[in-house]
């Protein structure tokens, strides 16, 4: 790695979107592309209702701070399918590719805020239902010659509304039908699949619609975002973009003292410190909401403190304003070890990677130890002003998931459950005897339409049991489960303490004689639970029912998927071939059985 | 300014090159000058000038006046 590329994104991360000025956003763009710098590189298919040549300086800086080496392909002033039919936006090799449409209403139909309510016009259902079927079949002719995701931008209302300060008070306004026609699209994109919302309308409204275009740049250069909005704008559309690509954080780590609370506990007493409904003790109170409100999505919350654990659990305990109970907080480190020790015990305890952890410490000190031991950690800016806490936490890009799944809804809970049964293995004795009293159900099916968002979800964060970490898109899920030699199979377990929900998939596809297990994932939450061994009993069962001899398993190592690698030979599978760590196993279907675990009920599918 | 937009090129600029002279002075790259300009200098330029600052010396006299 060369340094320039360490010195380069943080020259980017240090300055907030926004503080960089248009000339210093062109020098940097200017540098970034005069080389890789390291970063992953990535292009965007930019397709517009107007001009959008104007941000790539914008676009590419800030690609670049969440590490994108970007490059942008721009479909031309109002081209959209067009674009798409010649082949000069593919890119060469195996560069990965995204779309980006971005149609304003008001640019296919000029007439569409002036002149609302002229007689006999077009409708505006007729419009909707248009612009709808050309978003269709751009991402169907996208698909045709790319796997990639797509981001659709809503629609956002037009600046100047049709019934001006009254639009609000008739029923059937622009602006009504406008959030009518978002709604239609987000399921017009389910549909399509790996296709998502970028939230113009609300990047539009947190901007401000006001001044969101300038009449100048409009008229001179059909672009639709005013200068001091083009930033904003570039840092909005690449927020999304890397929350759609990357795997989002798991777990929210805070300190205690001037964090969650002001005062220091351990000289100013569990009763001075400052916490409560009025300014200071207010802006902490709030931090807690907003901390609180992470947990409700499925983040875990843990606290790493160099405090006396006995005061911290009073405070925990009989605080009145404290918000944060016990119950929330996943795992602790109440103790006087560096941070940087703490944070990494946290995350084994969790089992879950470094890279999951946010850390979030108004100490400046804690943060650079952290940051300098530990570079995988996200560490927030946190400022120095507590009511400026929550906008520093939702600052956070790390925490961003395209949709919220069932699963992460009852994390938390999931979590909790697992502490008690930490509690019950301590007293249980042998592991066979700890899975037994669990009282485990397993159930297996296949891919639907009400698992295949989860079963997406799974391929795209899992890093630690997964046996060959094939990242596919929802869409080319899908597509292989329609296969008739193909297979895409779930397994959900539930047990006494907890439903946790769909926590492990396969991937099977058909070759000749053989069936090849082209994906195994589970979720780390239910590992070692016999869940692996199951799952593999399922597949040789499902294998011998449809008439092949051999069940084959691969294994490609990665960074963080060692804990797997010996996981089919464990299973008896025999070792066929091995090149550059890869293996390949194969299990002989009429001479071999995998049994499912003891004391687990299964249920089948079909 | 010019730097940040055109690169080291830059250097060599006379107050008689514009769009005509320098090949990538085009019709974007004049609009991303003069928008850094107005960025930098907090100010504005009105719609019809913006066509017509066609060199460097044109948009050195319009920022002296």
């Amino acid at each position: 790695m060369d340094d320039d590329s360490v010195s380069i994104q943080e020259r980017i991360r240090n300055a907030g979107p926004g503080t960089l000025s248009a000339a210093q956003y062109m020098s940097i763009a200017r540098e970034l592309s005069a080389k890789s710098h390291g970063l992953r590189p990535i292009r965007i298919v930019l397709l517009a209702s107007f001009t959008t040549s104007l941000f790539d300086a914008f676009l590419k800086v800030e690609a670049a701070r969440f590490g994108f080496g970007l490059s942008i392909h721009h479909g031309g002033f109002g081209q959209f399918e067009q674009a798409l039919l010649q082949n000069d936006w593919v890119p060469a090799d195996d560069m990965p590719v995204a779309l980006v449409i971005a149609m304003r209403l008001e640019d296919i139909d000029p007439d569409l805020a002036f002149r609302f309510y002229q007689p006999g016009r077009l409708s505006f259902e007729a419009l909707a239902a248009d612009g709808l079927q050309r978003i269709e079949t751009t991402v169907r002719l996208f698909r045709e010659k790319a796997q990639g995701p797509a981001l659709v931008a809503n629609f956002s209302p037009p600046e100047f509304r049709p019934l001006s300060v009254f639009e609000a008070n008739s029923p059937d306004s622009l602006t009504s039908k406008i959030l009518e026609l978002n709604r239609g699209l987000l399921e017009r994109l389910r549909e399509l699949g790996d296709a998502f919302i970028w939230d113009y309308a609300g990047l539009v409204a947190s901007c401000g619609a006001r001044s969101w275009t300038d009449p100048r740049l409009w008229s001179l250069a059909k672009t639709a975002v005013a200068p001091a909005n083009q930033p904003e704008f570039a840092a909005h559309l690449m927020r999304t973009l890397q929350g759609v690509i990357f795997p989002a954080a798991k777990c929210l780590v805070l300190d205690l003292d001037n964090t969650l609370w002001g005062g220091v506990v351990g000289d100013d007493g569990p009763g001075g410190i400052v916490i409560g409904d009025d300014y200071p003790g207010s802006a902490y109170k709030q931090f807690q909401r907003a901390v609180l409100g992470l947990k409700d999505r499925g983040i875990l919350l843990a606290l790493c403190s160099k405090n006396d654990p006995d005061v911290v659990e009073e405070v925990f305990k009989q605080h009145p304003d404290i918000l944060l109970r016990s119950d929330d907080i996943a795992a602790q480190r109440i103790n006087w070890q560096s941070k940087s020790d703490n944070l990494k015990e946290l995350a084994a305890e969790l089992n879950i990677g470094l890279d999951s952890l946010v850390f979030f410490d108004d100490n400046p000190v804690e943060r650079a130890e952290v940051r300098s031991k530990l570079p995988e950690v996200t560490v927030v800016e946190v400022p120095t002003d507590p009511v400026f806490y929550v906008e520093a936490l939702y600052a956070v890009a790390d925490f961003d998931v395209p949709a919220l799944t069932q699963e992460d809804r009852g994390r938390a809970a999931s979590y909790q459950a697992e502490r008690q049964r930490r509690v019950s293995a301590e007293q249980a004795g042998s592991l066979e005897d700890f899975l037994a009293s669990l009282d485990m159900r397993l159930e297996f099916g296949t891919l639907d339409d009400t698992s295949s968002q989860r079963i997406a979800q799974l391929v795209a964060k899992t890093n630690q049991f997964n046996l060959t970490t094939r990242r596919r898109s929802q869409d080319e899920i899908e597509q292989i489960a329609a296969r008739d030699d193909a297979g895409v199979y779930w397994l959900r377990l539930a047990d006494r303490y907890a439903d946790m929900g769909l926590i492990a998939m396969a991937i099977v596809i058909g070759e000749g004689r053989d069936l090849v297990i082209d994906s195994l994932v589970i979720s780390c939450r239910a590992a070692n639970r016999g869940v692996e061994q199951a799952m593999l009993a399922f597949l040789a069962d499902e294998a011998r029912q449809r008439g092949f001899s051999r069940l084959l398993g691969e294994y490609i190592p990665t960074a963080r998927n060692h804990v797997v690698s010996d996981l089919y030979s464990r299973m008896q599978f025999a070792l066929d071939t091995e090149s550059d760590g890869a293996r390949v196993y194969s299990l002989d279907l009429a001479s071999q059985e995998i049994r499912f675990p003891d004391g687990v009920s299964i249920l089948g599918c079909e | 300014m010019l730097l940040s937009i055109f690169g080291d090129a830059a250097e060599e600029f006379s107050s008689d090159d514009g769009p005509d002279t320098v090949e990538a002075w085009d019709s974007v790259t004049h609009l991303m000058l003069i928008l850094a300009i107005e960025a930098e200098f907090g100010m504005q330029f009105e719609t019809a000038e913006i066509p017509n600052l066609l060199s460097v010396g044109d948009i050195r006299a319009r920022l002296g006046s």
